[in-house]
């Protein structure tokens, strides 16, 4: 810039007068008069930097601090700030240039004499402390505050907001460098008071100033109104809202600045900078690592002591980054193997983000407002404050990151059975802590981690259907098992895997009701097929069965109507997401009020939901009431889960009784059942039976297939408890009758088969085991009731105790009406053991016991131990096969006395006559021998039965033997 | 009091806690000389280069009076 030479000359000579003291006419002059020129027309005129210079000015100040000249500290400080607040030249830089120009012509300033003046004493007097002195870089606690007189009119940061007090003066300052790339600030009447004025104008440049400031740009408020239409149980929907919340949530990255030396202020914007997940220079990112720079610095802190406090907020830091990288990349991207609970944990994590961030952002904004006047700002401005403020929603998120780590991810169930028991046990061991913060933390993550594992679990225990696409859930559905078989009930569902394994796939609060879980959801299963139809499915000819199971249904009381209960349990289900399962939730996460009348039946529930404590289980311990003892979150979820499920499982269970009762005729059918495999059904066996003994007898073609079924068809025709569609009866083996076993022997009988086809889902009842015991019980009868055909046909009438034959001896009779009357005695006692003691009575009582139980496990148990108990006191056990064996040889002696009859003895109308008698006596104390030596001997082994084991109908057995 | 009046008190208020501050800082600058260095630096100079000239007037001075200067090396340096 060209300058006035006469000024110039001016100022030369000035200087040269006022510094040498030499006139013009002086060599001297002329020399200083050259040099002067070119100094100053050869210096550079360099920018002068304030905060330079303020820091020299500063370490100044400390300086005499440190000699102990306090009153010079304190005067320099309060000078150089009320010079820059009372000058406000044109040039804003020129009292810094002065200020430089000072400070380069100083010499030792320690050492020299000061005395201060009147003006210095009245600008310290003058001077206030205002809070811009205390905050820009000190906290209220600590030995730093002690010196509360640092000053900073130039402090390029410090100009974001002003003092009420200095408003009026540093407002005008820098609304003029605003003024320049903002709107033109509206200017007030001037007969405004000044006070509101200065107080306005410095509110108007505070709101320039937080919009200038990316920290408080709107661009990140998109986030969180984001935020609330989410739904979170939704993570599908959730998925697309975040990711377009992610891309345009770019954040505005803060110039990497090389800055070493740091305000207080810096380093918590910096730190909740990295917290929000946005660039700064405090911190760096390595390896998804953050990292605390080295080379920051802040004045009343030691490195060390920095870097302590940064290496915390970094530590934490790196949490929150890995949580955020893994809910994104859960609800942004397939994550294998797929997983309704991870994406619902995802959506938790990612809802708890948001609430950190909202917390972080009303900390930014408390923090900013702790500049301005605002008199309620209580805020500190301190990394100390910072961390202690926010030490538990960051330790929360520590415990979450080391929560992450334990998760196993082997498939789907393992999965989310692995997120539950961890975020369970996260939250027992919380609870257990009385941890409040943390507890209430890991709670709303586990009940939102849990809500879609509960959404299916409600469907199965409450509708009976299995909602579980990903295959999570620790149930699954046996696809080898068709949909009408008889091992439906028992194997169409079941616990997913082994149970060495079903640990780790069912999570550990429901392990103990794993059982009662699956029990509940079939039970209810199976009452919704028989409710659509689908029961009593035999064959295409079971028409009139189905016409008179309708006339049953059509007597069956109204409050049994399952279908209208079954879409009741649908109308419930297709409420929100929210309803769908609020009974299990309720039970759960009750917070006193989920008791509703609906449930009428669930008083279990509802008593353990009154026993339980919800605000204990949310970890509200400071709200519980007073004197409420504390009780365990294992107790408390225990027996909300107990409560409930047992009296689901309760109710389904007298409702699918109920039902199979009502309209699949339980009841009858098993009646039906016994009449047939234990020939309670007399009418019908007794037909049977003289037509094939007959056939038998008469040495005609018996052994067929189709001739024993036709005439068990026959037999069976018009009774009124055995269905004729059901029986049906076949030879086992027709080549051993062609072989190894005569034709007239009783054993021959071990070949036919019978059996009682029960409908479905009834069936299910009859276990594949207990029906083979069944016949094995049939065919024990058949056998016996040959034996006492054998015994009672007529020609043995026609003989006479003393005979008319000559060839016949009175000893010889004697002897075969003796023999006679044994095996009569004999068949006639095992007979009535069988059918009386053994087989009536327990059919009796299992009928009554049945009918007595609410639950088809149960009845099926039942079943078990009776078919068992019928097979141990018929001695059709494995272990008593050798007596087996024997009873039946000695029913087959029925058969040899039948066949010597008929080879030794000839009858007519009138009389008979004996061939060959001698052989005849012969033959007759062959069979007794065997006879009494073969039933001493299960005499004997049937009492040592009875003694060794307690068996009293063994005794009762051997009793009949005996006599 | 006229804004000139006003001002002018403003600028003597300002030399004062300037004045204050050279002392402070033993600059060994007298009132005249401040103002004037103040002027300067209104009128656009460096403050650096008029602090070096200002020294090697001070130098020059002493060698023309025949004593020796004050210690060059500011010790707030």
């Amino acid at each position: 810039m060209a300058r006035p030479s006469k000024e110039w000359d001016h100022f030369t000579h000035d200087l040269i007068a006022l510094f040498i003291g030499v006139e013009r006419d002086d060599e001297n002059y002329g020399i200083c008069w050259k040099f002067i020129r070119t100094n100053l027309r050869q210096g550079r005129c360099l920018s002068t930097r304030p905060h330079e210079y303020e820091q020299k000015y500063a370490g100044l100040a400390e300086k005499f601090v440190a000699h102990s000249q306090m009153q010079r500290a304190e005067a320099l400080t309060s000078l150089r700030a009320q010079l820059l607040e009372t000058w406000r030249p044109a040039d804003e830089l020129l009292p810094h240039h002065v200020l430089r120009l000072l400070f380069e012509l100083s010499q030792s300033p320690t050492s020299a004499k000061y005395v201060p003046s009147v003006v210095t004493k009245s600008v310290i007097a003058q001077r206030k402390l205002t809070w811009k002195d205390i905050i820009r870089d000190e906290p209220l606690t600590g030995e730093h505050w002690q010196m509360p007189t640092f000053a900073s009119g130039s402090d390029s940061e410090s100009d974001y907001v002003t003092d009420e007090e200095n408003a009026s003066h540093a407002g005008g300052a820098i609304k003029s460098t605003f003024q320049k790339q903002f709107a033109p600030i509206p200017t007030f009447p001037q007969s405004a008071d000044a006070e509101q004025r200065a107080s306005a104008e410095a509110r108007l440049i505070r709101e320039i100033l937080h919009k200038m400031q990316f920290w408080h740009g709107n661009r990140w408020q998109h986030t969180l109104s984001n935020a609330k239409p989410f739904d979170f149980y939704e993570a599908v929907a959730l998925a697309p809202a975040l990711a377009a919340a992610m891309d345009s949530a770019v954040t505005d990255a803060q110039q990497v600045s090389t800055e070493l030396y740091i305000t207080e202020r810096q380093a918590v914007r910096q730190t909740i900078f990295m917290l929000l997940g946005r660039d700064c220079f405090l911190f760096k990112h390595i390896g998804g690592i953050v990292q605390p720079s080295d080379r920051a610095s802040l004045r009343h802190l030691s490195r060390s002591a920095l870097h302590s406090s940064l290496s915390w907020f970094a530590r934490h830091g790196t949490a929150i980054a890995a949580v955020r990288e893994y809910a994104s990349v859960v609800l942004t991207q397939d994550v294998e193997p797929k997983s309704r609970v991870n994406q619902a944990f995802a959506a938790a994590i990612h809802c708890e983000l948001m609430l950190l961030e909202k917390q972080l952002r009303v900390l930014e904004h408390e923090y900013s407002i702790a500049f301005a006047p605002a008199k309620e700002s209580r805020s500190v401005v301190s990394l100390s404050v910072l961390q202690q403020r926010l030490a538990e929603p960051l330790g929360c998120f520590h415990v979450l990151l080391t929560l992450l780590g334990r998760v196993r991810t082997d498939d789907a169930a393992v999965f989310s059975t692995s997120i539950l028991d961890e975020l369970y046990r996260a939250v027992v061991d919380a609870h257990f802590t009385e941890d409040t913060a943390a507890c209430g933390f890991l709670l709303r993550l586990f009940e939102r981690a849990l809500a879609p594992y509960m959404e299916t679990l409600h469907a199965w225990v409450f509708i009976g259907e299995l909602d579980d696409l990903n295959g999570e859930f620790f149930i699954e559905r046996n696809r080898h098992v068709q949909h009408r078989a008889d091992t439906y009930w028992e194997s169409s569902y079941r616990l997913r895997c082994t149970a060495d394994s079903v640990a780790t796939r069912c999570p550990t609060f429901l392990y103990q009701y794993r059982r009662c879980v699956m029990t509940a959801g079939k039970t209810v299963h199976l009452a919704r097929l028989i409710s659509d139809g689908e029961h009593l499915v035999i064959d295409e000819g079971r028409s009139l069965m189905m016409k008179q199971y309708r006339l049953a249904e059509a007597q069956v009381s109204p409050h049994a109507d399952v279908a209208t209960a079954t879409r009741s349990m649908e109308l419930c289900a297709s409420a929100p997401s929210v309803k769908r399962y609020p009974r299990l939730m309720q039970a759960l996460f009750s917070t006193g009020q989920a008791s509703n009348g609906q449930d009428a039946g669930h008083g279990t529930q509802q008593s353990a939901m009154a026993h339980a404590n919800p605000c204990a289980f949310l970890g509200l311990s400071a709200t519980q009431a007073p004197g409420a003892p504390w009780i365990p979150l294992e107790a408390i979820i225990a027996r909300a889960l107990s409560g409930l499920l047992a009296s689901r499982r309760e109710e389904s269970g007298q409702r699918l009784v109920h039902v199979l009762a009502t309209r699949c005729a339980l009841w009858n059918s098993l009646s039906a059942l016994h009449g047939f495999y234990y020939m309670l059904a007399g009418q019908s066996w007794h037909r049977f039976c003289d037509t094939l003994f007959s056939k038998m007898d008469a040495g005609g073609v018996w052994a067929e297939r189709r001739l024993v079924d036709h005439l068990l068809l026959d037999a069976v025709q018009g009774d009124t408890i055995l269905d004729e569609r059901c029986v049906s009866a076949w030879i086992r083996t027709s080549a051993q009758l062609a072989g190894g076993v005569e034709s007239s022997s009783v054993c021959v009988l071990e070949q036919l088969d019978f059996d009682y086809t029960v409908a479905w889902p009834l069936n299910n009842i009859i276990l594949p085991g207990t029906r083979g015991i069944y016949r094995k019980v049939t065919n024990l009868l058949l056998q016996v009731r040959r034996a006492r055909h054998f015994l009672q046909h007529p020609r043995y009438l026609k003989l006479r105790l003393r005979p008319n034959s000559p060839s016949a001896s009175a000893t010889t009779m004697a002897l075969f009406y003796a023999l006679r009357t044994r095996l009569i005695a004999f068949t006639n006692g095992l007979y009535n053991y069988l059918m009386t003691t053994v087989l009536h009575a327990e059919s009796q009582r299992f009928i009554a016991a049945a009918r007595a139980l609410i639950d088809l496990d149960a009845i099926i148990a039942l079943h078990e131990r009776h078919v068992a108990l019928v097979r141990d006191r018929c001695l059709l056990h494995e272990k008593a096969s050798t007596i087996l064996r024997s009873i039946l040889s000695l029913l087959d002696a029925t058969s040899q006395l039948h066949t010597v009859f008929d080879r030794y003895v000839e009858t007519d109308c009138t009389s008979f006559r004996i061939t060959d008698a001698p052989a005849f006596h012969a033959a007759l104390v062959e069979i007794a021998d065997t006879f009494e030596r073969t039933r001493k001997f299960v005499e004997s082994a049937l009492r040592g039965m009875a003694r060794a084991g307690g068996f009293q109908h063994v005794d009762v057995l051997a009793a009949l033997i005996a006599n | 009091m006229t804004s000139r009046e006003t001002k002018a008190e403003e600028a003597r208020e300002t030399l004062r806690i300037l004045y204050e501050i050279s002392s402070l800082l033993n600059t060994g600058l007298d009132r005249e000389q401040l103002s004037l260095c103040v002027k300067m630096c209104e009128r656009g100079v460096n403050p650096e280069a008029l602090a070096a000239v200002v020294k090697e007037l001070r130098r020059e001075a002493a060698a023309i009076k025949g004593t020796a200067p004050d210690d060059p090396e500011a010790e707030a340096r």
